[in-house]
């Protein structure tokens, strides 16, 4: 296939790019042999859907309104069938799959989530079925609320982020980067080859952790005042909006299901919030978050306090998806300002 | 890919009613040519039911025994009515060991103070077990304050004698008739804050706790006024698990994990985190 090269007047070198044309017959090619999951528009806002035809996906740096965890976690997943007391290995079914338009914050939960479920089989199982292709986010959203623009996408971003393609938005056309070999491959065999590679560099920054989320995790720990969570608790409804549309929370419960056969059924595996009463409920009725206060701690606690702590990774993407979702407008900004007690919070 | 939330068959073959709503199961591992996991006392298993879930239970045979483990149960809820109901030669499902147990020296080398408040002897007997079968490796003084709600919510009764020769074990009951001997070990009557008032607690010791969160800050109260070190005093926590192996978020307290970090906390550990008691 005959490849066109652009110079945007932005880029001080020629850099290739993918004109939308092509993409479109990408994302063709790709749908022949591969389920795609990519935004779509749904109303107002976007969802991460199944996609049959390429003008389907709206790829315009915009973030879905639900993460794409589902795509790698579903909300339900049959883990064992069993009979009697013996447990057999669910064979479920691993589609060839796309994941088509994670944003770099999506990306970056990522990252988190192949660490915490790195021995789960049924997490590597899937990943290994699906091809990764990253989008740039878009500039005028994302400066003014997460200050994203003030890194440099390649070495600051794409370098700590796992995919396998990666495109950047160039006005109207796309800037091309592979992070992986099945990359390479899939952009070779469909017949593109202006890709430019970029070398995984581990998911964090070369200095670690940066200092805001080091800072955050210090007050949060040590220092905060804990009125700011008697606060949230009167405001926060425990409706769990937020943890199921963070692409970081990843919790969940194992539930057992009968069949109408005899001694038969499935163990299933579902997403739990810390924010339901039985969460932290042991045998008998007792149970350890006694409060809406105590519920909404756990959750902050946990994504800036223990992830950090137990997998040198961020909690907190810096996506805002919890402060869109959150019916009573508790905005995750303006917590952690209290909790610092600074200016809104940045990139994490 | 090795699957974490896979069970081994274990078969029950022997029952023992403990109390009027606990048995004590003795198990077998099913297929191995050992009949116990490795295990260290104080370390937790998820059991499985399947069509009832899966819940974690302290190992509560001795660490020596390799034909066989045990669990002690109470009846409690859906899962546990179903164990209780389950009979000799039934099979179910367990995982582990989870967490840390007794794993480090300390208790090896130094006193130990017990203090079990209920259900919570339950870990204990693993350790008391171990101890009582390599006296060479547990040289050190065993003292043993436990208290129950009444007569017949006290454990493993039937032990009592074969600890005494080692252990110096002393009872209270919330309930009951007081001076009552139960296995030749004297029985007072009130909270178990009053064995601290009657009892010369021994010393250069550590502390080991486990019981109802209530009666744990009272203890470690006690403890202070005892002038147990931060350090020296030991908590066994229970909370809601689901994975057993640091996933699910269910048991966090503060930093820690208690399925992966604990059960066993030391004081100064987890003395700043509220709600960890």
């Amino acid at each position: 296939m005959a490849n066109t090269f652009y110079c945007l007047n932005i880029c001080a070198t020629i850099v290739p790019i993918m004109i939308k044309d092509q993409l479109s017959q990408f994302i063709k090619y790709l749908l022949a042999s591969n389920e795609i999951y990519g935004p779509v528009q749904k109303g107002s806002v976007l969802e991460v859907e199944k996609i049959a035809q390429p003008t389907e996906l709206a790829l315009n740096g915009q973030l879905t309104h639900h993460s794409w965890k589902k795509v790698f976690l579903p909300a339900c997943e049959k883990l064992f069938d069993y009979k009697g007391s013996s447990l057999s290995e669910a064979i479920n079914d691993y589609p060839q799959q796309v994941a088509f338009g994670l944003t770099t914050f999506d990306l970056k939960a990522l990252n988190l989530f192949n660490h915490v479920y790195e021995k789960d089989p049924y997490y590597q199982r899937r990943k290994c079925k699906t091809l990764l292709i990253g989008q740039s986010v878009a500039p005028e959203q994302d400066a003014r609320t997460f200050k994203v623009f003030t890194e440099k996408l390649e070495e600051d971003i794409l370098e700590h982020l796992e995919f396998d393609i990666f495109f950047e938005q160039r006005g109207d056309s796309f800037r091309v980067m592979t992070g992986s070999e099945e990359g390479q491959r899939v952009l070779a065999d469909f017949g593109y080859d202006d890709y430019e590679h970029i070398q995984f560099a581990g998911p964090t920054k070369e200095e670690g952790l940066s200092a805001r989320t080091l800072a955050i995790k210090d007050q949060l720990k040590n220092h905060h005042d804990p009125k700011i969570w008697e606060k949230l608790g009167k405001k926060c409804i425990e409706c769990g909006k937020c943890t199921v549309a963070c692409p970081t929370c990843y919790c969940f419960r194992l539930d057992d299901e009968a069949v109408l056969t005899e001694g038969e059924g499935k163990r299933t595996r579902c997403w739990d919030s810390c924010f339901y009463r039985e969460f932290s409920q042991v045998a008998g009725g007792h149970q350890f978050l006694t409060d809406t206060a105590q519920r909404i701690h756990y959750w902050y606690y946990h994504k800036f306090v223990r992830i950090p702590e137990q997998y040198g990774l961020p909690g907190c993407v810096g996506c805002g998806r919890c402060t869109r979702a959150c019916p009573v407008g508790i905005d995750i900004n303006e917590t952690l300002a209290k909790i610092v007690n600074s200016d809104p919070v940045g990139a994490l | 890919m090795k699957n974490q939330y896979q069970t081994q068959e274990a078969k029950i073959i022997k029952i023992t009613r403990d109390s009027a709503d606990v048995k004590l199961f003795r198990l077998e591992m099913v297929g191995g040519s050992v009949g116990a996991p490795e295990f260290y006392p104080g370390q937790i298993m998820e059991i499985s039911l399947p069509g009832y879930g899966e819940a974690p239970v302290a190992y509560c045979s001795s660490q020596s025994q390799r034909k066989y483990f045990e669990i002690c149960v109470r009846e409690i809820g859906l899962l546990t009515k179903r164990l209780h109901e389950l009979k000799v030669g039934d099979t179910i499902g367990v995982r582990g060991p989870y967490g840390n147990g007794f794993t480090t020296d300390v208790i090896k080398k130094r006193n130990m103070l017990i203090v079990a408040g209920g259900i919570g002897m339950i870990p204990f007997r693993s350790l008391l077990e171990t101890a009582c079968d390599n006296p060479d490796e547990y040289p050190k003084d065993i003292q043993v304050f436990y208290g129950s709600k009444n007569k017949e919510g006290l454990l493993f009764e039937k032990d009592y004698d074969k600890w005494c020769q080692k252990i110096d074990m002393h009872l209270t009951l919330d309930e009951g008739k007081e001076g009552e001997k139960i296995e030749g070990v004297y029985c007072d009557i009130g909270l178990i804050t009053k064995l601290f008032e009657k009892t010369e607690v021994i010393k250069d010791a550590i502390a080991i706790v486990c019981g109802p969160p209530v009666m744990c800050k009272f203890v470690v109260n006690e403890l202070k006024k005892h002038d147990f070190a931060d350090e020296d005093i030991y908590l066994s926590l229970e909370r809601r698990m689901e994975c057993g192996v640091g996933q699910c978020e269910h048991c966090a307290v503060g930093p820690y994990f208690v399925c992966k970090d604990g059960p066993i906390f030391s004081w100064d550990k987890i003395k700043g985190i509220k709600g960890a008691i």
